[in-house]
């Protein structure tokens, strides 16, 4: 498209329409415009409660306000016990409405729930799913392909095999092989679910961290790790996995939050060979 | 962002939202860096009062309160 560019104007690349709002301003950084949305909490918010199950065959689940989502958008995720269930009718549960989902099978009475909404009211966060039901032709398959492209390397791939989140790279589970598509490294067992996730920004200034690190030696005093960047604390932007399986952060939980930059573990000692993994998004 | 996208985010960012979102950006730089049109039908260039350095990400450009992204395939040039 042929726009003439220069320093009193701008030109969108597609034409808007009657009554659009455009606002230009100037002398305004990136972060002054992700701080000011948050404050109004509709850049990009995160909010994450646990609940146990205390009923038996409890289906439906409806929730306080701060837990309103958009069916559809995949803003609203839950975990069993740390492992991510997929949505669908085939799958583990159904987006009801703003503040409801229902559960396909109910779980059993102790399990945690974990209820984790994205709001991106901005339009800011998007996210995409994949659930793939791994029937014995797909067991094989290795090469798995996407219909949207995510970037590689850039940690906007999640993949998991039965809510458990895996990890990217050759001698781990999975090669991000192309933009459309990645490959396991080795077969699926039948019965199994694949899922995975892309999660984008319409604005290019967020990053995603994700930083796994290996278990090598018992050390029951020193349960503090370091984070690469800092997070906000309390606005569940800080995810942390044991081995794919998303911790709870509190006193009597796995793991609480220290400082901007640190969280400890909570317990006597992590077994050797865990891989605990933290998720911060950056902006 | 292509239009249809734009429309999404309007239609996701709700009216009252975007509008107070709008006026604190305003109220926040005042008019001096601040402008706000409003779009013709099909209309894609805004010429502006007052100039500004190009590709020096020295604007923010927000389209019903979303902001927009400065590359020649995906939002507006500048």
């Amino acid at each position: 498209m042929d726009i003439e560019v220069n320093p009193k104007m701008i030109a969108f690349t597609e034409p808007l329409y009657e009554g659009d709002s455009v606002v230009i301003v100037r002398n305004c950084t990136n972060s002054f415009v992700l701080s000011m949305g948050q404050s109004r909490a509709k850049a990009y918010n995160i909010y994450r409660e646990t609940y146990f199950i205390t009923e038996q065959n409890q289906y439906s689940f409806i929730y306080p306000t701060p837990f309103r989502y958009q069916p559809g958008l995949n803003q609203l995720k839950l975990y069993a016990n740390g492992i991510l269930l997929a949505c669908g009718a085939s799958f583990d549960y159904l987006e009801i409405g703003e503040e409801e989902f229902k559960l396909v099978h109910p779980l059993p009475i102790g399990t945690t729930l974990t209820v984790e909404v994205i709001s991106g009211g901005l339009g800011i966060y998007q996210c995409i799913r994949y659930p793939i039901f791994i029937d014995s032709a797909k067991s094989t398959q290795r090469i798995f392909s996407l219909v949207d492209p995510y970037k590689i390397g850039s940690n906007t791939l999640k993949v998991y095999l039965d809510g458990v989140l895996l990890r990217a790279g050759s001698s781990e589970d999975y090669i991000e092989s192309t933009e459309y598509g990645f490959t396991m490294n080795y077969d699926l067992p039948i019965g199994s679910i694949l899922e995975a996730e892309i999660t984008t920004f319409t604005i290019d200034i967020f990053n995603i961290r994700r930083v796994a690190t290996e278990i090598t030696q018992l050390n029951k005093t020193n349960m503090i790790f370091t984070t690469i960047v800092p997070y906000t604390m309390g606005e569940s932007n800080l995810r942390i996995y044991a081995n794919g399986i998303l911790l709870r952060e509190g006193i009597n939980e796995d793991y609480i939050e220290v400082d901007t930059n640190h969280f400890k573990m909570n317990g006597t000692e992590i077994a050797i060979g865990t891989i605990i993994e933290y998720e911060i998004i950056t902006w | 962002m292509g239009t249809q996208q734009i429309r999404l985010g309007q239609i996701k960012a709700n009216l009252e939202g975007f509008m107070d979102f709008e006026q604190q950006l305003i109220a926040m730089f005042g008019d001096d860096n601040t402008e706000r049109y409003l779009a013709t039908e099909n209309q894609q260039n805004f010429t502006l009062r007052k100039s500004y350095v190009v590709g020096k990400n020295s604007i923010k450009v927000f389209v019903n309160g979303i902001l927009q992204n400065p590359e020649a395939t995906d939002g507006y040039r500048s």
